[in-house]
C-alpha cells in the first residue's frame, strides 16, 4: 500500500495545480434583431429585385431620427422593431412617394450567450401598410432573428 | 441516441455485476460515507457558485462498489446586462470497480473506474435583463422561474486511501456525457446541478473527497 499512498499524493498535487481557470470570453456573434427586407418587382410574372433611389426610413413618433436618409441604389434594407411592444410603425419615402408600413408581432426574449446576453426575437403576425409606391408586402419569414435570412419581400 | 445509451449502460451495469458475482461471488463489506471537500473551495475559485455533494458506497465483493451520489447546486452570475440564476439536486447512481490488487477483501483503498447514471432537478431564472436599443429605447424585463431537468453519463477513475483507520481521503476525474436537458425557448440551462457548466454535450470534473467507513462484515 506504501506504493499507492505516494502515488495519491503525487496524483492529488497535479490534480490540483491542473485545475483550470476559465477566462472571460468575449461575444463574437451579431447581437441585434433585424426585420430584413428587399424591393421586389414583378417582370413578366417573375420577381426581381428592384432597386430605390431617394430612400428614406424613420420610425413612427421618431421623425427626429432618420434609419435611412435619401439613400440610393437601395435593394434590400434593415428595420429595427420596437422590443417594449407589440407595434412598430415606419414612414418610408421612396423617390417622391411615401408610405406608411406597421407590423403587428410577438415577442420572445433569447439568451444567445452567457457573453451576449438576451436579444428580442420578433414573430411577424401581421403587416397593414399604405399603396403609394408599394404594391404588396410578402413575409417570406416571420422570425425575426440576428440571422441574415430575409424577412419581408417589398413588391413595387 | 439517447435510448442506445441508456440501454448500452444498463447491460453494461447489468453484465459488471453479474460478472463479478460469479467469479467472486457476494462478500458485503464496508459501507462508507464521503463528503466532497473539494467542492468548498468553488465559492472562492467562482464568485457566485456554491456546491455540495456526498456519497455512499458499498463493497458488493472484492472489487465492486455499487455507489449513490446526491448532491446540491446554487450558481448566480451577474453579467452587464442580466442576472442568471439556476439552482437544484442532482442524484447519481452507479458502481465502482477496484483495480487495486489487495492483500485482502476487507481493504476499501482502491484504484478505481466507475460509472454513474446523473440525473438533476433545478429551476433557473433571469430576474433581470435589459436589452440596449439605441432607437427605440432600452427594454427591461426577467425571466421567470422555470422548473427543469437534465440526465447524463459519467465516467469516472481515481484513487482512495486510507489515512487513519476507516477514514479515506480520494480524488476522482469525471467526464461527463450530456444526454438530455429540458427545453426552454427563452434561454438554455448554463449550469445543471451535479453536471457543471453546458457548454456542447460534454465536460470534465475533478472531486476530492473524504470518506468515513461503517465497518461491516456480512
Amino acid at each position: 500500500m506504501e506504493f499507492w499512498r505516494i502515488g495519491f499524493l503525487y496524483l492529488t498535487g497535479f490534480c490540483l495545480l491542473s485545475v483550470s481557470c476559465e477566462s472571460e470570453k468575449s461575444c463574437e456573434q451579431p447581437t441585434v434583431s433585424m426585420l430584413k427586407a428587399g424591393f421586389y418587382s414583378v417582370q413578366d410574372s417573375i420577381p426581381e429585385a428592384a432597386s430605390v433611389d431617394n430612400f428614406t426610413v424613420y420610425g413612427i413618433g421618431r421623425a427626429d431620427s432618420l434609419l435611412y436618409d435619401q439613400a440610393n441604389s437601395v435593394v434590400n434594407f434593415d428595420l429595427l422593431l420596437s422590443p417594449s411592444g407589440d407595434t412598430t410603425g415606419f414612414v418610408l419615402t421612396l423617390g417622391a412617394k411615401t408610405d406608411t408600413v406597421v407590423f403587428l408581432y410577438s415577442r420572445e426574449l433569447h439568451l444567445l450567450s452567457m457573453e451576449c446576453g438576451f436579444v428580442t426575437y420578433y414573430y411577424i403576425e401581421n403587416i397593414n401598410n399604405t399603396s403609394n409606391a408599394i404594391d404588396s408586402i410578402k413575409v417570406v419569414n416571420k422570425k425575426v432573428t440576428t440571422g441574415d435570412e430575409e424577412n419581408i419581400q417589398i413588391y413595387l | 441516441m439517447r435510448r442506445i445509451f441508456k440501454y448500452t449502460f444498463s447491460l453494461f451495469m447489468f453484465a459488471w455485476l453479474t460478472a463479478g458475482a460469479q467469479t467472486n461471488g457476494l462478500d458485503i463489506g464496508g459501507l462508507r460515507f464521503g463528503f466532497d471537500i473539494s467542492r468548498i473551495a468553488v465559492p472562492f475559485l467562482e464568485d457566485g457558485r456554491v456546491e455540495y455533494d456526498g456519497s455512499i458506497d458499498l463493497r458488493i465483493n472484492k472489487d465492486l462498489y455499487p455507489v449513490i451520489e446526491v448532491g446540491w447546486g446554487d450558481f448566480e452570475t451577474e453579467k452587464i446586462n442580466f442576472k442568471y440564476r439556476s439552482t437544484g439536486y442532482s442524484l447519481r447512481a452507479g458502481i465502482d470497480k477496484n483495480y487495486l490488487k489487495k492483500d485482502n477483501a476487507d481493504e476499501m483503498g482502491m484504484f478505481f473506474v466507475g460509472v454513474r447514471y446523473g440525473l438533476s432537478f433545478f429551476k433557473h431564472e433571469s430576474p433581470f435583463l435589459k436589452i440596449s436599443d439605441p432607437y427605440w429605447g432600452d427594454y427591461y424585463g426577467a425571466i421567470p422561474i422555470k422548473n427543469l431537468h437534465a440526465h447524463w453519463l459519467e465516467f469516472t477513475t481515481g484513487i482512495r486511501v486510507e489515512i487513519i483507520k476507516n477514514i479515506y481521503l480520494g480524488w476522482s476525474l469525471r467526464g461527463r456525457l450530456l444526454l438530455n436537458k429540458s427545453d426552454d425557448t427563452n434561454m438554455s440551462p448554463y449550469y445543471i446541478p451535479g453536471y457543471g457548466k453546458v457548454s456542447g454535450n460534454t465536460n470534465m470534473g475533478f472531486r476530492y473527497s473524504i470518506f468515513y467507513q461503517l465497518p461491516l462484515k456480512g
